[in-house]
């Protein structure tokens, strides 16, 4: 080839690949620009609004007069004003910060309330800067636990969820004890640390008699249904018809079933519902907590706590009072058998999770949800277009349902929620700014705002009995709660938590889906957990 | 050759189905991105997006706050910035490197295929490692530990496809650049390098392309928003939790759109080079 | 001279910088048991760590999984492509469609990991909803043990098949017409010509292509982290995603991830010096 034409040809192609690179650029410049302008589009700031509810509502009312108790009931209208933007809490104290940087490691439930907890932070703090990274649980967990133990004090507060209090403790999250007795400055005269529910705080914060957060929010599992199907005269008289027995929001599992059959169109034609219930067993860490809504009521029935012992809150209801796992016997096969019983009635069990389940329940797909509280959310904007008082009359809550044990009803809905935390690793200014942050997203006002705005339930006592409280969402919601709060079931939080769950996610899976023979099953899973189990010295004993 | 029209039409019927198997899932990425969030998830599934919405890209709207493409602005940056300099990086490298095996076959067949041997490594299997050296290093969650790491392959890659290339550059040319006087660095400086542009923006566009769709290693390396790519920021949606399809299709269609033009433009040089040679654009 | 070597010793240099030491401390972890949540510790275990790839049921069956999924892989995406390559030469709009089948191999893993993601859903996805138009009713596609490793074959056949297309498509528009001409002067028709002139032709190609495949196969992760995690169970667990269950998600194991590491390390290894070898790298020297 000789020289010349090489030459023209690398020139011809090279004219030709610069107007093509050039119209490439154009393009990829064109996208940035895009970007960001959308990005100063979006941050305009959308106005506050204002929601008003009134209501009538009949309460009981007890007074003493002298040696006789008088109960009345009176009927009262409650108004209650929520406005989107909570005020920030009066700046009597504020305590010298120098300026910082703290980035906050979130779970996706409690990002957009925290990122709110931020802006108002920063309003009172402007020399402190907040940066909330939200993060999937599966995501979230290993980077918190990395950036512990390699002390690398990247993110300086981040959500516990519940039941990984050990391993975070032992990774290296930071003591709140310590913190009080070194700055006492910075502890807030309003804190009032008592007003946190103490069951809860107790399991999701302290840890060897230590504090080491402070509750963002306690949370645990309802069953919802469609209120509107359940009141349906035409539904309620096919359902007698049927079965014999009155159509009311079940109690007993084996209720459920007989209810969620009902709702299920294969084997009910008439059923206004595709299927009965939105069940999610999927291999995540969904699979953890599931499972225990029914071996639950099986450990802490009465004959259960007779076995089993009373309930240790580090090792949690999957094992005894003294850290052996119980479930490979035959009330663990009972359980089992009563989730497996229900599979038949729910859309995609093993391949839905949270997401999933809370979308084929907004679409009317199913008539039944166990659910957390935050998607009640969802549902309203589902079901009800965004009205939440047209919520009511649609979606109706009640307590997770149990087992019958001794005459006695036995339900033991799983708790969760998440505490704030902080890194050991971090500066002292890093700290104090940490700290702070942490008691105001705890503080009795962001409190009740992070349930009025954000359906994430109130940690403190104090809120707990405001009227607001009450009816800004839905009362059915907020009185289900409060029974069902001293009715719960735990999972473990020791250290080797973790590991119990990558192990025993696609266990679970494996039993209930039948691959594996149940008793097998149970016993495979129970030696492997026992293990696990086996290494945890119990910081109190 | 004459074509004749049955064989069009059983072409035709033949490849629609393909055609329709590998466009159906972009086609339903943008359309996800246009919804409104109510005809995300339906029963029958929604083909039409109408009526149309832009708020999965602005964040506005019912939108969940923290799902929103406006967060996506410094994930977008950390990949271009990322994605640039390991291209830079590579080139710099890759040419002399290149230029030396092609011209003098430096180091024989052993370093080459060494180097070619780069491309392979299985990425989570240098992950453990690398992960405890660069936090010892302090480098973790830094543009420079992806820049470093992504270098290694591409720059395999770039030797890969540069050695070709400049073997089809007739020796002649240096040589006359010698006879005018030229050192070897002015030789390559001045004469082949300019001819090989074309070689070298292909080579700066696969190493773009790589960086740019690397997922494991951003996962593994990174922590935050200072450093991790837009992967990444997709695949923290994608949880068991609450998925918000729209802003994450919206993300996906910027993070697709700048190396889908890119490779086309490229695309000559990326068979050249893939198959080592074996097969001319 | 002294010049060629200086041209070659930066790339050397940064190359045993970031991979040799890696290596070699990654093969030291994998004898050892190294707990980074209790602290770092080194507990001596000898080969224990390679052993234990054998009986552990969860490793096992992500060798199965692995495998399956290369095996299947390869034939499905190179029959395929091959296929897609022969229909589309000479076929008006033939540039389009090029094009067309070409665009999901530009798309970022992560991306399409998504997109699949979404189109398997089981209660609301279309795939469902164009089997229903067939009478079949709703898959659990991530949720049943037989379809979910389907799913992941199904993605990577989308995003791998355009590869394989492009190369054997450039392959066969590479075959000088002379060849074709001729072979028509004498009265062969399309059967004969591809079964005679073009499959030989594009041998080596075939080679090339399905040892980059199968390399790229063994490395799968992205798909199976966006879709189906791995589930039901570990049935989808491939072996990339093993090693980053094992390592990444506690770091309780990574002497066991270490290992595992190795032996990946090893077996790709080997496919790579018999690509070498086929690919004749003395030919790209030689020139």
């Amino acid at each position: 080839m000789s020289k010349k034409s090489i030459l023209d040809r690398e020139i011809s192609r090279r004219k030709a690949l610069s107007t093509v690179a050039k119209v490439g650029i154009a393009g990829a410049v064109g996208i940035v620009v895009g970007a960001v302008g959308g990005y100063l589009v979006g941050s305009a700031v959308a106005p506050p609004q204002t929601t008003t509810l009134t209501q009538r509502v009949t309460e009981t009312v007890t007074s003493t007069v002298g040696a006789a108790t008088i109960t009345q009931t009176v009927e009262r209208t409650v108004t209650a004003t929520v406005t989107a933007t909570a005020t920030a809490p009066p700046t009597a104290w504020k305590p010298k910060l120098e300026s910082a940087e703290i980035t906050v490691l979130s779970s996706p439930d409690c990002a957009d309330y925290l990122k709110h907890a931020a802006e108002e932070f920063i309003k009172i703090y402007p020399q402190i800067k907040v940066d909330v990274v939200p993060l999937s649980w599966e995501a979230l967990y290993p980077k918190i636990l990395s950036d512990l133990q390699s002390r690398t004090g990247v993110y300086d507060v981040f959500t516990i969820d519940v039941m990984t209090l050990g391993s975070v403790v032992e990774a290296g999250a930071a003591n709140f004890d310590d913190i009080m007795r070194k700055w006492p400055d910075i502890v807030d005269p309003s804190l009032d640390v008592n007003d946190f529910e103490p069951t809860y705080y107790g399991y999701g914060s302290v840890w060897a008699g230590k504090k080491y957060g402070f509750p963002v929010y306690p949370n645990h599992m309802f069953l919802y249904y469609r209120k509107d199907y359940f009141g349906d005269p035409k539904i309620q008289d096919q359902f007698k018809a049927k079965t014999g027995k009155p159509l009311k929001p079940p109690e007993t599992w084996e209720e459920c079933i007989e209810v969620a059959r009902f709702f299920t169109r294969d084997y009910n034609k008439d059923s206004p519902t595709e299927f009965g219930i939105a069940l999610m067993f999927p291999t995540t860490h969904t699979m953890m907590y599931m499972v225990l809504n029914w071996l639950g009521p099986f450990r802490q029935s009465p004959t259960g706590l007779e076995k089993y012992g009373k309930l240790d809150l580090y090792y949690g209801d999957y094992c005894t009072w003294d850290g052996k796992v119980w479930f490979a016997n035959e009330d663990g096969e009972k359980a089992v058998k009563l989730i497996q019983e229900l599979l038949p009635y729910s859309p995609d069990p093993f391949g839905s999770d949270y997401g999933e389940t809370v979308a084929q329940f907004s679409a009317g797909m199913t008539a039944l949800c166990p659910q957390w509280s935050v998607p009640y959310g969802d549902f309203v904007k589902g079901l009800a277009g965004g009205d939440l008082m047209r919520a009511r009359e649609i979606i109706g809550v009640t307590m997770i349902p149990g087992i019958v044990d001794r005459g006695q009803l036995v339900r033991k809905p799983v708790s969760g929620g998440w505490a704030l935390g902080i890194n050991g690793a971090i500066s002292d200014a890093e700290m104090r700014a940490a700290f702070v942050f942490s008691e105001f997203a705890t503080s009795k006002v962001m409190d009740l705002t992070h349930w009025t705005k954000f359906v994430m339930p109130p940690a403190r006592m104090s809120n707990w009995v405001k009227p607001e409280a009450r009816e800004v969402l839905s009362p059915e919601l907020f009185e289900t709660y409060a029974a069902s709060m001293r009715s719960l079931s735990y999972r473990p939080k020791i250290p080797q938590e973790p590991e119990m769950e990558r192990i025993g996610n696609p266990m679970w899976q494996d039993i209930i889906a039948g691959r594996k023979p149940l008793m097998d099953g149970l016993r495979e899973l129970a030696t492997e957990w026992q293990k696990l189990v086996g290494q945890f010295k119990h910081p109190e004993r | 050759m004459k074509i004749a029209p049955t064989r069009i039409i059983r072409y035709i019927v033949l490849i629609l189905p393909f055609l329709m198997f590998f466009l159906f899932p972009v086609y339903w990425m943008v359309i996800t991105a246009i919804k409104t969030s109510d005809k995300w998830f339906t029963w029958p599934p929604t083909f039409i997006p109408w009526p149309f919405t832009l708020d999965s890209f602005l964040g506005s709207g019912e939108v969940y706050r923290t799902a929103s493409l406006r967060e996506v602005v410094p994930f977008l940056i950390n990949s271009i910035g990322i994605s640039l300099m390991t291209s830079v990086l590579t080139i710099t490298l890759a040419t002399f490197t290149a230029y030396s095996i092609s011209r003098f076959k430096t180091g024989g067949m052993r370093f080459l295929s060494w180097i070619l041997s780069m491309r392979m490594l299985p990425p989570i299997a240098v992950g453990v490692p690398i992960y405890v050296i660069f936090y010892h290093f302090g480098i973790l969650n830094t543009w420079l530990a992806l820049i470093l790491v992504y270098t290694v392959f591409t720059s395999s890659f770039g030797v890969w496809v540069l050695v070709s290339f400049f073997n089809d550059i007739p020796r002649e040319l240096d040589e006359a650049a010698y006879i005018d006087g030229c050192t070897l660095f002015q030789a390559f400086t001045k004469i082949v390098l300019p001819i090989s542009l074309p070689g070298i923006v292909a080579v700066f566009i696969i190493s773009f392309t790589l960086s740019w769709g690397e997922f494991l290693l951003a996962l593994l390396l990174t922590y935050d928003k200072a450093a991790q790519t837009i992967p990444v920021f997709i695949g923290r949606y994608i949880t068991g939790f609450q998925i918000a399809w729209g802003p994450i299709a919206a993300t996906g269609l910027v993070a697709m759109l700048p190396v889908t033009i890119l490779t086309f433009i490229a695309l000559r040089y990326l068979i050249s080079g893939l198959t080592l040679g074996a097969v001319r654009g | 001279m002294r010049g060629r070597l200086l041209f070659v010793l930066p790339l050397i240099f940064f190359y045993l910088s970031i991979t040799i030491y890696p290596f070699l401390y990654m093969i030291y972890i994998s004898f050892f048991e190294y707990n980074l949540a209790a602290g770092g510790v080194l507990k001596f275990l000898g080969v224990e760590n390679y052993v234990k790839v054998f009986y552990d049921p969860v490793a096992r069956g992500s060798i199965f999984f692995t495998s399956f999924i290369t095996v299947m892989g390869i034939i499905v995406e190179t029959l395929l492509g091959l296929l897609l390559a022969l229909l589309v030469i000479g076929v008006k709009g033939e540039r389009v469609m090029r094009l067309c089948f070409l665009i999901p191999m530009t798309i970022p893993m992560a991306v399409s990991g998504m997109i699949w993601r979404m189109l398997f859903n089981t209660t609301f996805g279309p795939i469902n909803y164009f089997l229903s138009l067939f009478g079949i009713s709703r898959i659990s596609w991530t949720g049943d043990p037989f379809f979910a490793p389907l799913t992941i074959l199904i993605v990577d056949i989308w995003q791998g098949t355009p590869f394989v297309f492009l190369i054997l498509y450039a392959g066969l528009k590479s075959i000088p017409p002379v060849y074709i001409e001729a072979a028509m002067v004498d009265g062969a028709d399309e059967w004969k010509l591809t079964r005679y002139i073009r499959l030989p032709m594009l041998r080596d190609l075939i080679m090339v292509v399905v040892l980059l495949k199968s390399i790229d196969l063994l490395k799968l992760f992205d798909s199976v982290y966006m879709i189906t995690g791995g589930g039901p169970g570990t049935t989808t667990y491939t072996f990339s995603y093993l090693i980053y269950q094992v390592g990444f998600i506690t770091g309780i194991n990574l002497g066991y991830a270490s290992s595992l590491s190795v032996i990946l390390l090893i077996v790709i290894m080997l496919l790579t010096t018999t690509l070498i070898r086929i690919l004749n790298v003395r030919r790209l020297l030689g020139r």
